[in-house]
This record gives C-alpha cells, sequence and structure tokens, in this order.
C-alpha cells in the first residue's frame, strides 16, 4: 500500500508540477519579464495573484516559468551525473583490481573535497550560465552514481546469469551493456530521482551565492536569492518559489521511496 | 558482546552525551556577558574586518573599526574638511614640505607617549617593502621623514602632491609594535578613543573606552562591532535589540519599518559614494561617441532612483558629489531621450534591423558582481536597453573573478561604485592615460591628452584656484566624452536606538562620531 | 588487526594527495590576480612584482606546488596573504565553532530520523509510513537560507526562546543546528527504516518475541543495534557534505566556521588560506570515515578484517 501510496503522489506532484511548467507560456497570467518599477513589492491581488517582486513583475508567471529552469537544471544535471556514474562505475566493478582501486580513490578524493568549492571554482572560470551550472553541479555529482553502480556491478558479476553469458561466449561489453547494465537501472532510477531534488536545491544555493541562472530568467533559486532582502517586508517574494521548491524536492524524495519500495529486490516484505 | 550489554552501553553512552550537552548549556548560560546594556553601544556590520593593523588593510570596514583604536595626524569631520588630530599644528613651508607639531600628552594604550619616532616609525615600515602594505603607493612622493625634536615631523617629498594630505592619514602605531611584528594586529595599540579588548573573527569586535586619551574618556564604556553577513538578520538583530546601531546596511525598502519603530532613530546625509557605468573605449561598438551617448539617453536612472533606491541616491552628473569644491555646474546630465537614442545609433551605423521587432542593432555584455542588488539595477538597464534596440545580457561574476576581468580589460559594459570620493587627484588614477591597468585605475583605457595635462597640472599645483579651474576643465571634457556613465551618489543612512544622541553622520559613511557619542541609560536599566 | 589498519592508513595518502592537487589547480584556474587584492589597484608595477617575488608566485608552476607540497609534508599551511599569520592558526580558531555545529546538527538528524524510522518500519505500508517519510523530508525540502530566516522568525522573534543569531550560549547552537540537520533526515531515516525492515521478519526477533519478551525491548536491544552500523557509515559519508553545507547556514546565523573561512578566502584570492581549508575539511572527512570503518570492523564480526 505504502508502496503505490508514494508512487501515486510523489509522481502526481511531479507530473503536476510538470506540467504547470511545461504549459507555462499558457497558465501565465502576464508576461514574466515585464516591469513596472511602481507597482514594486505589491501584495497578491486578482490580476497578479501571487503579488509582484521588487521589479514589478508578476511573480506566479516568473514561478511558473522558473520550474521550467529549475526542473530542466535538475533533470540535465542528474542526467550527466548518472551518464558519467554509470560509465564510471561500470568501468570500476567490471574491471576491478588496479582499475577499481585507482577510480574508487579518485571518487574518495571528490566526496573528500568540498563540493561547493568546486561549483564555485567552475562558476568562475565558466561563464554563468544555464549549461555551465549543469557542468558545476555534475563534476560532483556523478561520485555517488558511481559507487552504487559500481557496488552493484561487483555484487552481480558472480552471479549465475553472468557466468552462464560468459559461457556462452558473450563478449564483455555486451555483458556489461545487456545483463549488467540493466540489473543496475532500477537502483540507480532511485538514486537519481532524490539526486535530482538535490540538484534543484544546489542550484539554489549557487543564486544564494549570485553564481545561479542570469537575470532577467527566473528560476526558483534565482527567485527565492532575489527576495531574500526583502522577507520581512514582502514575504510573498519567496513564499511561492519556496513552496515550489519545497513541493519538487518532496515529490521527488517521496516517489523515489516508492520506487524504491517497488524495484529493490533486496527488500523482504 | 551479548545484545544486552551492548544495549545498556548504547545507553549510557547516550546518557552521558544529554548529559554532557547539559554542562555544557549550563556553562555557557553563565559566560561572560561582560558590560551592563546601559554602557555599552552593539554596532551590526555586514563583513568581517580583514585586518586590524592600519597598515595592512584596505577593505572599509578594516578601517572604519581602525579608528577607533588608532588616531591619525590628520582626519576628515562630519563635512568632509582636513581637522588636525594628533597634529596640533600643520605647516606647509614649500610644496615639498610638510612639516608637523604634534599635540603634547597623548598617550598609547600601553600608557608610552607618543612622539615623532611614533610617526616616522609608522610610515616608514609602510613603505618597507617585506611589510607588502597597500598604502606605501600613496607614500610614492615621500622622500624622506625627519624628526628635529620629539614633538616635530617632517615629510620631505620628491615632487608636489595635491593628495599627499590623504596618504598621511593612516593610524599611528607606537614604534615598540617593530618588536611585535606580525602578532601587533593581535592585540593592536593606538591612541584612539577605545582600546582594543577581543577579536573573534566573524563574531566580534569589542573595545573599551581608553581613559586616558587626549580628548577625553569616551562617555560609555564599551563599543561592540557584531559581523553579521545577512541583512535580514542585521533588521532583526536591531529590532529586538542586540544590536543598537546600523548604517547603509540595509535595504531602502526597510526604512518604512523602522520609521515605525519608535524605539529607533535615523539620520541621513549625502555621501560620497559614487556609481558608474564603465565602458571599455577599445571595444569596436562602444569607441564610437554616438553609441555611448546613445546609452546614456537610453538609460532612464529616475525610476530606480525613485522605486529602487527610494530616493536614497542623488543622480550624479559627475565623480564629485555637487556640494564638493571642485564639483562644476551646468554639466550634461544626460535626460531620458529614447527616440534620441535610436537616431544616435542609426547614425552611429548601427540601424534597428527589423524596427521594433526582437532583432537586435547588436549585443552587448554588461558584467557586474555577484550582488544581488547590482544584479537588479542591471535588470532593469537591460529591459531600458532593449526599447531601442540593443541587447545586453548580464554576467554577474564571482567578486574575484568580477574584478580581474575588470583590471584586465575583459569587458563591455561594467558597473561599479567608487567609495569615499574625497581629494579630486582621484581623476588622475582613473581618466590619465598614464593609469591604465596594471598601474592605475583607468580600466576602460581613456586616452586624451588635455585631459592629461590638466591632471597633471592639478596634481602639481597647491593653488586652489589652479586645481578647481583644471578639475572644471577636466569634468566638462569627460561630461561630453562619456567614458563613464554617471549614475548616482548615495546617502548614508544610520539607525540607531534612541538611547544614542550625538551621533553625526559622515559623508564616507564613517562610524568615528560614534566615539563621541553618548548613551542615556534604558528604562529599567541597572 | 594490524594489517587491516596500516591496509586502511596507507589508502588515506592517495586520497589525502589527491585534494591537495585538486585545490592547487583550482586555486591556479581561479581568474583574478591576489597580488591586485593584496596591494590595491594603485601599486606601481616594480612593487607588485617586489610582492609576487616575496610571495614566490613568480616562479615556475612545477616550482610552487613542489614547495606547497613541502610545506605541507613538514606540516606547514603556509601564511594567509592578508591576515599575514598562519593558515593553521586562522583554521584552528573555527574548529571549535565548526565542530559543534557539525555535531549538534547530527544529534538534530537523529533526533527527528530514528523515531520516525522506528515508526515507519513498525507499521510498514501504511500511511503512517508514508507520513513519517514526509516529515522527515519536509525539512530538507527547503533550500538553508530560506529555513534558516523562516525559524528564526518563528522561534526567535515571535516565541523569543532562542537569540536570533551569533553563538553565544548552548541556545544559540540549536537554530542552526536543526536547519543544518534537517537536510541530513532523510537519508537517515531511510536507512534506519530499511535496516529495521532488514532485521524485524528474522528468526531471532521472532524467537525474541515468541520467548515474551517486550515489544520495545525487542525494538532497541535487538533491531536497532542491527541499524547502527549503516547509521555510522552514512553519517561519516554525510560529513563533508556537512562541513562544506555549512557556508549558508553559517551566514545566516552569523556562526563563525570554516565555511563562511573558505568564502572570505575566495573571494579575497588568499591562496594558502583556500588551500588550508580544504585541506582542513578533506583531512576531517577522510579520518571520521577512517573511524567508521574501524568501528564497523570491530563491531560487526562479518566483515573481514584483511
Amino acid at each position: 500500500m505504502r508502496r503505490s501510496l508514494s508512487i501515486y503522489l510523489g509522481g502526481g506532484i511531479i507530473t503536476l508540477l510538470l506540467a504547470a511548467t511545461l504549459a507555462a507560456p499558457l497558465l501565465s497570467p502576464q508576461n514574466p519579464y515585464e516591469m513596472e518599477l511602481a507597482q514594486g513589492l505589491s501584495a497578491p491581488e486578482a490580476a497578479h495573484p501571487f503579488g509582484r517582486d521588487k521589479l514589478g513583475r508578476d511573480i506566479l508567471s516568473r514561478v511558473l516559468h522558473g520550474g521550467r529552469t529549475s526542473l530542466t537544471v535538475g533533470f540535465a544535471a542528474v542526467s550527466v551525473s548518472v551518464l558519467l556514474g554509470v560509465i564510471i562505475g561500470g568501468i570500476a566493478g567490471y574491471l576491478g583490481g588496479v582499475w577499481d582501486e585507482a577510480i574508487m580513490r579518485v571518487t574518495d578524493v571528490f566526496l573528500a573535497f568540498p563540493g561547493i568549492l568546486l561549483a564555485i571554482a567552475l562558476m568562475s572560470v565558466l561563464a554563468p550560465s544555464l549549461w555551465n551550472i549543469v557542468i558545476s553541479l555534475s563534476v560532483f555529482g556523478w561520485v555517488g552514481y558511481a559507487r552504487l553502480v559500481r557496488a552493484q556491478v561487483l555484487a552481480l558479476r558472480e552471479r549465475e546469469f553472468v557466468t552462464a553469458a560468459l559461457a556462452a561466449g558473450a563478449t564483455p561489453g555486451r555483458i556489461l551493456t545487456r545483463h549488467l547494465l540493466a540489473n543496475v537501472i532500477s537502483p540507480v532510477i532511485v538514486e537519481a530521482s532524490i539526486g535530482m531534488a538535490g540538484a534543484i536545491l544546489a542550484e539554489s544555493g549557487l543564486s544564494f551565492l549570485g553564481l545561479g541562472i542570469q537575470p532577467p530568467e527566473p528560476s526558483w533559486g534565482a527567485m527565492l536569492a532575489e527576495g531574500r532582502d526583502f522577507l520581512l517586508v514582502a514575504p510573498h517574494l519567496t513564499i511561492y518559489p519556496g513552496i515550489a521548491i519545497a513541493l519538487t524536492v518532496m515529490g521527488l524524495n517521496v516517489l523515489g521511496d516508492g520506487l524504491r519500495d517497488l524495484l529493490d529486490p533486496t527488500q523482504k516484505r | 558482546m551479548s545484545p544486552a550489554r551492548r544495549y545498556a552501553q548504547v545507553r549510557n553512552k547516550s546518557l552521558a552525551l544529554v548529559a554532557l550537552m547539559l554542562a555544557y548549556a549550563a556553562l555557557s548560560a553563565c559566560g561572560e556577558k561582560g558590560a551592563t546594556k546601559g554602557d555599552t553601544i552593539v554596532v551590526g556590520i555586514g563583513t568581517n574586518p580583514t585586518q586590524l593593523d592600519p597598515r595592512l588593510s584596505q577593505d572599509a570596514i578594516s578601517s572604519k573599526v581602525q579608528r577607533f583604536i588608532f588616531s591619525r595626524l590628520i582626519s576628515k569631520d562630519h563635512e568632509g574638511r582636513i581637522v588636525l588630530e594628533l597634529a596640533e599644528k600643520w605647516e606647509r613651508p614649500t610644496p615639498l614640505v610638510h612639516r608637523f607639531e604634534l599635540r603634547r600628552g597623548v598617550r598609547f594604550h600601553n600608557g608610552e607617549a607618543l612622539t615623532a619616532s611614533d610617526v616616522k616609525y609608522t610610515f616608514e615600515s609602510i613603505r618597507d617593502p617585506s611589510l607588502a602594505s597597500p598604502k606605501a603607493a600613496g607614500l610614492k612622493e615621500l622622500a624622506r621623514i625627519e624628526t628635529p625634536t620629539p614633538h616635530s615631523v617632517v615629510f620631505h617629498l620628491t615632487e608636489p602632491s595635491a593628495s599627499f594630505a590623504e596618504s598621511l592619514m593612516v593610524g599611528i602605531l607606537p614604534e615598540s609594535a617593530r618588536e611585535a611584528g606580525s602578532r601587533f594586529a593581535e592585540k593592536p595599540i593606538g591612541t584612539g578613543p577605545f582600546q582594543f579588548v577581543e577579536f573573534a573573527p566573524d563574531v566580534r569586535i569589542a573595545l573599551k573606552a581608553f581613559p586616558g586619551h587626549f580628548a577625553g574618556k569616551p562617555a560609555y564604556e564599551s563599543l561592540v562591532f557584531r559581523i553579521l553577513p545577512e541583512e535580514t538578520i542585521r533588521v532583526l538583530e536591531l529590532e529586538s535589540g542586540g544590536v543598537d546601531f546600523l548604517q547603509n546596511a540595509f535595504s531602502p525598502d526597510i526604512l518604512p519599518r523602522f520609521i515605525q519603530n519608535k524605539r529607533l532613530k535615523i539620520r541621513k546625509r549625502l555621501g560620497t559614494n559614487f556609481t558608474y557605468i564603465g565602458f571599455n573605449l577599445e571595444d569596436p561598438i562602444l569607441s564610437k561617441l554616438e553609441v555611448r551617448r546613445a546609452i546614456a539617453h537610453a538609460i532612464d536612472r529616475r525610476p530606480i532612483v525613485r522605486f529602487i533606491h527610494k530616493g536614497l541616491v542623488q543622480e550624479a552628473d559627475s565623480l564629485l558629489p555637487p556640494d564638493h569644491w571642485a564639483h562644476i555646474k551646468g554639466l550634461p546630465s544626460y535626460a531620458h531621450r529614447p527616440a534620441l537614442a535610436m537616431k544616435l545609433l542609426d547614425e552611429a551605423g548601427y540601424p534597428d534591423p527589423d524596427g521594433p521587432g526582437p532583432e537586435p542593432r547588436f549585443t552587448l555584455v554588461y558584467k557586474t558582481s555577484q550582488n544581488e542588488l547590482g544584479r537588479r539595477i542591471a535588470t532593469v538597464f537591460g529591459h531600458q536597453l532593449a526599447r531601442v534596440g540593443i541587447q545586453m545580457k548580464i554576467r554577474s561574476y564571482e567578486w574575484g573573478t568580477f574584478f580581474g576581468d575588470i583590471r584586465n580589460g575583459n569587458f563591455q559594459l561594467y558597473s561599479l561604485t567608487w567609495v569615499g570620493i574625497s581629494d579630486p587627484d582621484i581623476y588622475r588614477y582613473i581618466f590619465h592615460s598614464r593609469f591604465m591597468p596594471p598601474a592605475g585605475l583607468n580600466r576602460g583605457r581613456y586616452k586624451n591628452a588635455r585631459v592629461d595635462a590638466l591632471l597633471e597640472e592639478a596634481h602639481q599645483s597647491a593653488e586652489p584656484e589652479i586645481r578647481a579651474r583644471a578639475y572644471g576643465e577636466t569634468q566638462r571634457i569627460l561630461g561630453r566624452e562619456l567614458p563613464y556613465i554617471n549614475l548616482w551618489h548615495s546617502m548614508n543612512v544610520a539607525v540607531f536606538d534612541k538611547r544614542i544622541s550625538g551621533y553625526r553622520v559622515y559623508p564616507d559613511a564613517d562610524f568615528i562620531s560614534l566615539a563621541r557619542a553618548t548613551l542615556s541609560p534604558a528604562a529599567g536599566d541597572r | 588487526m594490524r594489517k587491516f589498519l596500516l591496509r586502511r592508513i596507507l589508502l588515506l595518502i592517495p586520497v589525502l594527495w589527491g585534494v591537495t592537487t585538486l585545490v592547487f589547480i583550482v586555486t591556479q584556474v581561479l581568474p583574478g590576480d591576489p597580488v591586485d587584492l593584496m596591494l590595491g589597484e594603485t601599486a606601481r608595477p616594480a612593487q607588485r612584482e617586489q610582492l609576487r617575488k616575496t610571495l614566490g608566485l613568480d616562479r615556475p608552476l612545477g616550482v610552487q606546488y613542489a614547495d606547497y607540497m613541502g610545506g605541507l609534508l613538514r606540516g606547514d599551511l603556509g601564511n594567509s596573504l592578508h591576515q599575514k599569520r598562519p593558515v593553521s592558526a586562522i583554521i584552528f580558531e573555527r574548529t571549535y565553532a565548526s565542530a559543534e555545529l557539525t555535531l549538534a546538527s547530527m544529534a538534530v538528524a537523529l533526533l527527528i530520523s530514528l523515531p520516525l524510522g522506528i515508526a515507519a518500519a513498525r507499521r510498514q505500508g501504511t500511511a503512517l509510513d508514508l507520513g513519517a517519510g514526509f516529515l522527515a523530508v519536509a525539512g530538507a525540502s527547503m533550500p538553508v537560507f530560506w529555513l534558516g530566516p523562516l525559524l528564526i522568525i518563528v522561534f526567535s522573534i515571535g516565541l523569543g526562546w532562542f537569540p536570533v543569531s551569533g553563538r553565544e550560549g548552548a541556545f544559540s547552537l540549536i537554530l542552526p543546528a536543526v536547519t543544518l540537520g534537517a537536510a541530513l533526515s532523510p537519508i537517515l531515516m531511510r536507512m534506519a527504516r530499511s535496516s529495521l525492515l532488514d532485521v524485524l521478519p528474522q528468526d531471532y526477533i521472532s524467537t525474541a518475541r515468541a520467548k515474551g519478551i517486550s515489544e520495545k525491548k525487542v525494538l532497541w536491544l535487538h533491531a536497532l543495534k542491527n541499524a547502527c552500523l549503516p547509521l555510522i557509515t552514512i553519517l561519516s559519508l554525510q560529513l563533508g557534505a556537512l562541513l562544506s553545507g555549512a557556508i549558508i547556514t553559517e551566514t545566516v546565523f552569523a556562526w563563525p566556521g570554516v565555511g563562511r573561512l573558505v568564502i572570505q578566502a575566495i573571494a579575497s584570492r588568499d591562496y594558502p588560506l583556500v588551500q588550508g581549508c580544504v585541506l582542513f575539511i578533506a583531512a576531517v572527512y577522510v579520518s571520521a570515515n577512517f573511524l567508521a570503518d574501524i568501528a564497523y570492523a570491530w563491531l560487526d564480526p562479518r566483515v573481514r578484517l584483511t
């Protein structure tokens, strides 16, 4: 019951948010870039149900459009991280020995290195842009997936179906892609759903440091950062993007929990 | 180990942990609370001072805190006029000689008397390359220092310098600092109204009144600077009494909230900060005067002044504030005229490919630091420039990267603020062609032989009329040639507890007037 | 055991070497010149060159790297460019505050996640299970720079229970610890729940129940101790994230930890200080994991000491 509840609930929240942001141009009551300085910080009213920001822009429209950026960053960063993680972890697990040892030490270095510093350094070197944010988040995002995949591959390598495939004359590449990865993919999906929540939060952290999405583009993290000086006089600037982030992160976590219960074969029940 | 034993261990451990936490809570609860609320002023500041040694720091907040600990030979008063502090008399017999008589009976916090050799030591150590002092550059023209008597100091210059006085405004250290070496900053000693108690980095700097101060002991016991990096927290601390005093460290939108607060007082004064947009004059597009003029006319400063700064800035037509002695009247102010801007761009050879359509005439990149207010204002500029067909992309960088790019000429447009403009000799560093980075501040690479000559003349002259005339003409040329778009001068706003009286806002946003403020006991205070 | 320890210690070396090399590369590629930020823009070229020489920045990169590694081997982290005192002393001042915040936030995370994890495992598959999962995620789903001020407004301004900010007394530790600890609670809660679920259906638990041992005792004695080991591992793995993730929490609560120091050091291009901080964070992380491994090996007889 929990399994299906979690998947329905988490999946439902995420689907709704995705749909709302995809349909942002249709749903937005206003142009998210149109300013009216004289109306800065004005409170919610009929035409602007979430109120306006410091530059008089419609917050509802910016939350909807900002969701596109935030979800894109989260999705792209996790995709790149997963891709890197699966490849590197797969190699480590499959080849084993010196390769495994070397790759694991590299992951140790990345785990021990303060991730935010690496992100700041990268954002300083690269020009700040959406794709560079994705790169910055992926540079240390892959590590967790690599370790996960390696552990899975190590465990699976000894299992009968792999030995059987080898005996049947399958090439290593085929075994890696066909048999091992197929079995590795479900825990990775679970991790990825939760990791995407982390990436969305990390983007807001970069925005806090002024290194996130560039104005005038909206993103939830950037909106929170823009509103943080007005927390006391105009809380609506941060409440709505804050709720959007919180909902997304919760939805993804609950979905991930449900998927874990569904997909994890080691969990007895 | 049996499960039961392990459980017992775990439980014992958690009990021990709880006990430890309680003990810690009890200990910290009865920690020092030094002075009572009645005789302490707590100032909230946003950044951690990097250094308490006045020779080594160059950040604004360090020098503001240092002023309470260290007095200077000369300094500036609340009108920005130069006044004597440790000096009793200041003569300039020739343009190459500054002669000071020291005030008698001045003592350092450690009891030593101030003598001419302390002054000599301070300035000579600044020039010592091994100290790597950022203030050494200001003493370029200094040839040697003489101390004919224990209370007189004579500075000999290699060439006349109108801005040399500015460079003398450094806190004086005791000569005994030499022995302390690099440890001096850990327990700084000066002749200022407050003496050092404690510096807990990123937490606070605590000072206590110096009874032996030459102008008399301050009227209250202790002065504490709390370092609070987040604006919302500074405001909440001020409102809840954790902080008594804030200056400029809040956004203008919060001011109405302070006005309503019966416990708080507000004081404002036009300051010496100047914000501008800088052009890269070696950029093929921006090297054209018509383009720069078009941008100046396309930008509308009024709504930004009114709605973003809430009137706490004043539109600028020059680097110098309007009440500055060298500021001249009648400079061009570049009113908001989008139609004229479009016409100028057409004339410059950048017609709009599709009129009001989305295709821009050209695209510019505007660099700014990660500061949220700067990004906000940039967004408005971008919007305004789009209306005349210029696409402006905003790139906000981490501070060190941004600054490095500006220094290296790696920019098209950028915006920054000059802090504490006072001596107009700064024009030389900013616009003289000899002062392009890395030698100076001419980041936009402005070149004009007439301006070079005028600035050279003004620098070498001690005659106020000659200087005023030279700077006047400079301002007129710069107003015409637009290496900068002048944006605004900001107001300094201080908000503080009503118990504090006698505080004066300084043009350079110095806090030093707190040293002479008085503190009335709060109702219900011990 | 000795062999195991030796192997683990030897494995630390390449990791620490990797971290120091990576941070050296980072400081080399970061744009912006420390000399500019130290001397100001009006310094003469000669003065600049002089300082570059004094700092050794004029030497080839390879020499600088060798010198830096040599210093580290002697335990010398160098001097801060701006504060002009030893990096080790500057970091040492912060360790106490950082350790306090880190340990307290771990405690908070455990206090949130253990009860929720136990509840979820015992009522597996019910709405309570789902609700517990939701609760554990709730705090972690808000960006720290939003959650922090929210807590301050409610608990410090509204209820007056805690000081607004700063580090004065144990009460000032609570809100920052909650803010930082909330982020850890979902992962800990999941771990507690799944390890309990692994254990609860096992034979010895049923035997214990059959013997008439109270449910409470079964849970605490038998089940939870098995969940302890993975929790230790997760905590030690999250330590790195906690130390550097504390940057925003420290900024909001004006807490004088290592995180803020790193940010300031980067902004002022104080490279020796950046390098020292990163090395410090990495060393704490690596040693915590080392200790966790040893604890694991000690407590769990199934782990072979090889």
